[in-house]
């Protein structure tokens, strides 16, 4: 699902190596950790795989397509197949929870006939459907989560991208949280969760990749958080 | 549709100020515009009607006579006839002081009042008429030039005063447009450009969810279409009945200018500037949504 071959990236403005020569293999329907301090390149990672950036050695593959290829509109194409999940949710507050979610049907031109079936079923999903109508600011961060995890797999994407998805929610919440990812990634979605924490990692048990000033450093099938 | 419709709406709302200021702008510009056009198209009107009637008059001598006046003429008809000297001429009309008088009448009404007042103070005259307005400055050296004629009078100088102020209405509006079509241009520009930023976040989701650069542009192009728009509805408000009725009071105070009076040509003008400013917003918001994409990609 994910390659990374012999990857590196130099931000030019400030010629900071974000990754350096980084090798790397995720299989189709695996359940990754992506651990490391600030700054060691989790974020970094991420944005290469949404091709927000551009490695500056070395190729990037996801679902088999080399990105360095693709241009606007495949760009487009290509995130269709992703959801994303951010720490501050990134939630239009505009918009109800229903809408929120119905959003990302709309970017990716998902039939209107099928956006109430899809939306709804997402937000059963994630415990939400009593709150179709409610707004952002009316939820906890617990809940805001929820909306956009539900928002990120609306659209039933093949790989599931999670930037420190519990970063600000207390621990209860957070295993809400995983436990979701993890029903998820049962239905055969590629999850990548980039987290630092080391409660959730040491409990779960899954491969972990780890990240220190821009190497990989360790790849652990068997998980655990060790910096 | 609908929904690219109602974001630009609310675009434009969450931006009111921006959007009112761009549209002023753009109404000035757009009405500045069609006036200049119209004026022009006047101007080259009259030059045109000026050319086409093409005419020298010459003025007889002062006989006490109308026999005295007739022999005159027929003199100076007969000088006419000579082709070697006057190779365009295509016709020559005799026209008795009085008839001149009347047909002065017929354009200023008052005139008409004053005849019982005053005495006739025309002269007899010889209405020569040209087949080309080329030779004409020699042509009226020559008639002038025949015996019984006292003066000509042709139109080369005020033909040539009228084209020379074209060429510089021209000029100046070319100039003066050219300035405030750019100024609507970068008005547009800033205002697509704070929407944009406005909606900064929205924008973000959208490109991370996978929306592409069509879809995050179409409802600020809209809106750049939209003002540009309505900005050509308001000069065409603003223009038609300014035109209409400043040409119906010129029309009293001058009655011999060829003025364009048909609406069809005064709406043709209205319809290009209407083209204008959808144009204009069209680009300008195009021009804004691709480089504000192009700086956050």
């Amino acid at each position: 699902m994910i390659q990374f071959h012999r990857v590196s990236l130099e931000y030019p403005v400030t010629k900071t190596l974000a990754l350096e020569d980084v090798n790397l293999h995720i299989k189709k329907g695996e359940f990754v950790y992506l651990t490391g301090h600030s700054g060691a390149g989790k974020s970094s990672f991420l944005g290469l795989l949404i091709k927000s950036l551009k490695p500056t050695k070395g190729q990037v593959y996801v679902a088999g397509d080399p990105l360095a290829k693709f241009r606007a509109g495949r760009i487009a194409q290509h995130r269709r197949r992703i959801g994303m999940v951010f720490q501050d949710h990134q939630l239009l507050d505009h918009l109800s929870v229903f809408e929120n979610i119905t959003f990302a049907l709309r970017i990716t031109g998902a039939p209107a006939r099928e956006w109430e079936e899809r939306t709804m079923h997402v937000m059963r999903m994630v415990g939400l459907e009593f709150k179709r109508n409610s707004f952002p600011i009316q939820l906890s961060q617990g809940e805001r989560q929820r909306v956009a995890i539900a928002r990120a797999i609306v659209t039933n994407p093949v790989l599931l991208l999670a930037d420190e998805p519990t970063g600000n929610l207390d621990p209860d919440v957070s295993w809400e949280i995983m436990a979701l990812l993890d029903e998820i990634n049962l239905k055969g979605t590629t999850v990548l969760v980039a987290t630092h924490s080391r409660e959730i990692v040491d409990r779960q048990r899954r491969r972990t990749i780890t990240l220190r000033k821009g190497k990989l450093v360790r790849d652990d099938p068997n998980g655990g958080y060790a910096i | 549709m609908l929904y690219h419709i109602r974001q630009s709406w609310m675009a434009l709302r969450a931006n009111l100020t921006a959007g009112l200021a761009t549209l002023t702008t753009m109404t000035v510009t757009l009405t500045m515009l069609a006036l200049v056009t119209l004026v022009a198209l006047n101007l080259e009107n009259i030059v045109r009607t000026i050319e086409r009637d093409v005419q020298i008059t010459a003025f007889l001598e002062n006989t006490t006579t109308p026999t005295q006046a007739e022999a005159l003429s027929e003199a100076v008809l007969m000088a006419l006839q000579d082709k070697t000297r006057f190779p365009v001429l295509d016709s020559a009309k005799f026209v008795p002081k009085e008839e001149a008088y009347a047909n002065l009448a017929i354009d200023f009404k008052s005139l008409a009042d004053a005849t019982s007042l005053v005495e006739n103070p025309l002269s007899d005259r010889i209405v020569i008429k040209l087949t080309s307005p080329t030779n004409l400055v020699s042509t009226a050296g020559s008639v002038k030039a025949i015996v019984g004629v006292k003066d000509v009078e042709y139109g080369s100088d005020f033909a040539q005063k009228v084209i020379n102020a074209i060429s510089s209405v021209r000029l100046f509006g070319i100039g003066l447009e050219v300035l405030l079509l750019l100024n609507s241009l970068f008005n547009i520009l800033n205002t697509i450009r704070v929407a944009m930023y406005a909606r900064r976040d929205e924008i973000n989701v959208m490109r991370l969810i996978g929306a592409t650069r069509g879809f995050i542009r179409l409802p600020y192009v809209l809106e750049g279409v939209g003002l540009g728009l309505l900005a050509s509805l308001f000069t065409l408000v603003i223009v038609y009945p300014a035109y209409t009725s400043a040409v119906g009071q010129l029309r009293t105070l001058v009655p011999f200018l060829a003025l364009i009076e048909d609406n069809l040509t005064v709406l043709q003008v209205l319809a290009l500037i209407t083209l204008l400013g959808v144009s204009l917003g069209f680009l300008g918001s195009l021009w804004a949504t691709n480089r504000y994409l192009r700086e956050v990609e």
